[in-house]
Formats: C-alpha cells, sequence, structure tokens
C-alpha cells in the first residue's frame, strides 16, 4: 500500500498538497479526483481536493465540522455538481453525465447515512426493498427474499422485524436497516456518512466490525466518513485527513498514527491547543 | 420596515416560482401515476377521509349563520323565500369550494409540507435520489392527486351540508318551510353554479398540493426549518388560492353561463 503521509509544518497547511502519486501497478484506481473545488456563494469548501481511492478499498476520510467531507462525498451522490476540476468513478466522468447516466450510476452506488434515513411510514421491509418495489419492480416474494439475506448480511433477526417501523428499532438496529438497504442492489460503492454518530460505544463497535464484514464479503470500494479517531482505525485501510477543504495527509492507519501532522496530532490527542483550535481560544 | 417588506415580498415570488416549477415537473411524471396508485389511496385516507367530520361542521354553521344574518334582512323586503336560492348560489359559487381549501389546507397542506420538510431535514429525500427514485413521482404526485380527487368531492359535501343547515334555520328561525327552501334551491342555482365551483376546487387543490411539496422539498435547518416551511405553505396557499378564485371566477362567468339573470 502507498505511503502519502507527510509532514507538514503551519505553513505548509494552508498550500495545496501535490497529487498523490502513481498507484501500484496491482491496484486498480476506482476514484480519481483531481483539483476539485466547491463554492456555496462566498464560501470555498473544497479548495483543489486530490485524491486516488482504489477498487477494493476502504478509505476514511476524516475532518472536523465544516471541512468539507459531506460536501465531497455529495458530488459522489450526484446532489452537488462539480465547480472544477475533475472527479472520475470508475468509467463515469461526473462532470459530463446526462440525467440517464446518473441512473445507471447510482444503481451502482449505496449509501448509508448519518441517521439511517429511513423512511419512516414504511416498514423495514419496505425500506430495505425500496429500490427493489420501485426502481426494479420485482414480485413480491422475490423482494422478500432479498430483504431478509440483506438484513442477515448485517446480523439483524429478519423475521422478527421485517413488519416493524424504524421508530420501533434501536439507533443501532436503525443503522443496520440502513447499511442492509444501502448494499440490497450489491453496489460496487458503498459511502458512509458518519455512521457512527450518536451511538453508544459498543453499538458503535458493532457497525465498525460490520463494516469492515461487509469490506471483505462484498468486495466493494468504501469511503467512510468520520470525525471518530477509533472508527478510522478500525475500518480505514487507508485515511486521509480533509482540512480546510484540501487532503493534509493521507496513509494507512500504521502511517496515520505515527504522523507528526499537527493536525492530525491534535485530533488524535484530543488536545485542546493546536491548529484545529486556533483562533477559538 | 420597507427591507421587511421587501424580503417577505421576495419570499413569495421565489416560493411561487419554486411551486411552478415543481408543478410542471409533477405534470411530467403525471403519466406514471399508476405506479402510486396506493400512496394516492393512503393519501386520500389520511387527508380526504379525515377532513369529512370537520368540514360538514364548519359548511353547516357557516349555512346556518349565513341564513340568520340575510333572513332579517330578506323578511323586511317580503323576500324570505328566495333564501334558499341565495344561499344556495353563494355555497355552490364560492363558500363551497373556499372552505373546502381552507380545511385541507390547515388539516392537509401544512401536514405535507412539514411531513416533506422533515424528511427531507432526515435526508430521506437524498436517500429516495440515491436510490434512483424520483422525489417528485414517489412523494409529490400522489399528494396532488389525492388531493385533486379529495377536493371536488369534499366541495359537493360543503354544499349539501351548508344548505342543510341553512334549510334548517330558515325552518326553525323564521319558518320557511323545507319544502319552500328546496324550490328556492333548486329555481335559483344552475349546474353551471355547481360546476364552477367543482372546477375551482380542482385548482384549488393542485395550488395547495404544489405549494406545500414545494416548501417542504427545501426545507432547510432542522425543527425551526420545518416550522418556517409550514407557515410559509399557510401563507402562500392563502394568497395564491384567493388570487385564483379572483381569476377563476372571472374566467369561469365568460367560459360558462353562471348565474341567475343568464
Amino acid at each position: 500500500m502507498t505511503s502519502t503521509v507527510e509532514t507538514w509544518d503551519a505553513e505548509r497547511m494552508e498550500r495545496p498538497v501535490p497529487p498523490p502519486g502513481e498507484p501500484p501497478p496491482d491496484r486498480e484506481v476506482f476514484i480519481r479526483v483531481r483539483g476539485l473545488h466547491k463554492r456555496f456563494g462566498p464560501r470555498h469548501i473544497l479548495r483543489g481536493l486530490d485524491l486516488d481511492i482504489y477498487r477494493g478499498e476502504t478509505l476514511v476520510i476524516l475532518g472536523l465540522s465544516g471541512s468539507g467531507k459531506t460536501t465531497f462525498i455529495k458530488h459522489l451522490m450526484g446532489s452537488l455538481t462539480v465547480d472544477e476540476g475533475e472527479l472520475q468513478v470508475g468509467r463515469w466522468d461526473l462532470r459530463q453525465m446526462r440525467e440517464s447516466d446518473w441512473d445507471d450510476y447510482r444503481t451502482g452506488m449505496g449509501v448509508v447515512f448519518q441517521h439511517a434515513a429511513l423512511l419512516g411510514s414504511l416498514t423495514v421491509e419496505e425500506n430495505v426493498g425500496l429500490p427493489l418495489i420501485e426502481v426494479e419492480h420485482l414480485p413480491p416474494d422475490q423482494i422478500r427474499e432479498r430483504v431478509i439475506a440483506a438484513l442477515r448480511r448485517v446480523f439483524l433477526p429478519a423475521e422478527e422485524i421485517l413488519h416493524l417501523k424504524p421508530a420501533s428499532l434501536s439507533g443501532g438496529m436503525r443503522k443496520r436497516v440502513g447499511i442492509a438497504r444501502a448494499i440490497i442492489q450489491d453496489p460496487a460503492l458503498l459511502l458512509y456518512d458518519e455512521p457512527t454518530t450518536g451511538l453508544d460505544p459498543v453499538t458503535v463497535s458493532g457497525v465498525n466490525l460490520l463494516t469492515r464484514e461487509l469490506q471483505h464479503s462484498l468486495g466493494v470500494t468504501s469511503i467512510v466518513i468520520t470525525h471518530d479517531m477509533e472508527a478510522a482505525f478500525t475500518v480505514g485501510d487507508r485515511i486521509a485527513m480533509l482540512y480546510k477543504g484540501r487532503i493534509i495527509a493521507l496513509g494507512t492507519v500504521d502511517e496515520i498514527r505515527a504522523s507528526d501532522h499537527p493536525v492530525l496530532r491534535q485530533l488524535l490527542t484530543g488536545a485542546v491547543d493546536g491548529p484545529l483550535t486556533e483562533g477559538f481560544r | 420596515m420597507l427591507s421587511v417588506i421587501g424580503r417577505r415580498l421576495m419570499d413569495v415570488c421565489a416560493g411561487a416560482g419554486e411551486s411552478v416549477v415543481l408543478g410542471l415537473r409533477t405534470l411530467r411524471v403525471l403519466p406514471q401515476f399508476w405506479g402510486s396508485r396506493r400512496a394516492i389511496i393512503q393519501q386520500i385516507n389520511l387527508g380526504g377521509i379525515g377532513s369529512i367530520l370537520v368540514l360538514s361542521l364548519i359548511a353547516g354553521l357557516t349555512g346556518m349563520i349565513m341564513v340568520m344574518q340575510m333572513g332579517p334582512s330578506l323578511q323586511d323586503y317580503g323576500a324570505l323565500d328566495m333564501v334558499g336560492g341565495m344561499l344556495g348560489v353563494t355555497f355552490t359559487r364560492e363558500l363551497g369550494p373556499i372552505w373546502a381549501a381552507v380545511i385541507i389546507l390547515a388539516r392537509v397542506g401544512s401536514a405535507m409540507a412539514a411531513e416533506i420538510g422533515t424528511m427531507n431535514v432526515n435526508e430521506e429525500v437524498d436517500a429516495l435520489r440515491v436510490m434512483n427514485i424520483n422525489p417528485v413521482r414517489y412523494l409529490v404526485l400522489p399528494r396532488v392527486l389525492a388531493l385533486v380527487l379529495c377536493l371536488p368531492l369534499l366541495t359537493a359535501l360543503a354544499d349539501v351540508v351548508g344548505l342543510l343547515g341553512g334549510a334548517y334555520i330558515a325552518e326553525a328561525s323564521f319558518g320557511v318551510p323545507y319544502a319552500t327552501f328546496a324550490d328556492s334551491v333548486r329555481d335559483f342555482v344552475r349546474v353551471s353554479d355547481v360546476l364552477g365551483g367543482l372546477i375551482k376546487s380542482v385548482f384549488f387543490a393542485v395550488i395547495i398540493g404544489v405549494i406545500a411539496c414545494a416548501q417542504g422539498l427545501r426545507t432547510e435547518g432542522g425543527a425551526e426549518g420545518v416550522g418556517h416551511s409550514t407557515t410559509n405553505t399557510v401563507r402562500l396557499c392563502v394568497i395564491f388560492v384567493l388570487i385564483a378564485d379572483l381569476v377563476l371566477t372571472q374566467l369561469l362567468r365568460l367560459i360558462l353561463p353562471m348565474g341567475i339573470g343568464v
């Protein structure tokens, strides 16, 4: 696995990072990001993002609130358009997509939302099977079969919860149902948007292990957005640190752990003083 | 002060613009309505049927109050026998569709904006998009169609119950026999009056449904945003239903041979 962790002093942090080096010959780049910019009025959120994500890996993107994590993932979901730069996912160039292309592209993608985003008026079965009902128009017995398989895959007692509404499930179960919905169409790309936010420590460990297990069993490329360091170290093959709209560090778990980058050090140690809290005190 | 008025006006214009765009997008997915039949029935159950009782109560009371107000004046002119007809024309042309629209707006429109707004804030609408499910087809179309089916029926109900309430007071307070009241309604109210009211109600249904959904889909910022969208829905719907009423009344006068003396 390639290492692009570098040490940065405070001045260098503000400058753009050079794009990551060529991937090793045995790894295929699945997502290629070059010079990605996004502005919302006067706010410049992404400031020239450069990143390569390899097929089949789990990349964790770390960063504080407002660093641009969700903005980046929304580009991949097709909820935001590229202002400037390149964004290639597999064979899809996301800058030049037609409406029909988005349908094909999204069929190969699953998203686990921060608060699961289950539809409150539907049962667990209808929620998980929603794309099969509404898009694939499969017969009910086939839908039930696949829903049960997906729920079992995330270690839920499928038959017991099929008819329940999301409101009757615990936070951890809701999250797992959300994951089951994300994987039901066998996606090639799984996006996790802060999957452990608001969960108790035991459930957090369960969701982290599940994320890891799914990557191994499904072989999908996964991107996990989080600011939880423990979650990042548990699920990530590689970790990228997003700070002020740019990737400031990228490497394996061990490399990130050993990094002396001041922003990473502050995030790792939870220190009150440092570049992340500059201007707050 | 001026800036506040200007901002409010811009808000109304933006809301109207978004609603027009959403209305056109809803029209585009209209051919797919059969796939939403279950959701349409569900929405009719939730909104339309649930509004019957409160609408009947309000229409009945309005009919009673109208006769109480008109009765003494008509008595002075010796025209008490015409009270049924006057009430009938007022209800079928104006009060029936307006009351039905107001009740649907209060009970269903604001709830629609709050429900879709909450879904938007909770990323459920994003989840639909990611699953290749068009939110306009899945959320907006069944709601608007349910209102279009319900509101004319509720308008007809308001017309009937309003007249029944009026007939009761006419008989109890002014001694107008039920048969005289009914004859007067028959003499004065034309098919075109009833038809005009029902046509208006279809337009009101579209306005309420589209504005409520548009406000829901533009909701941002948690519970406060949901509250804001609900308030905006009521405000915009009242404005645009009344504007539509004015325009439609004029148009229907040209198209349909309405009312007495025509």
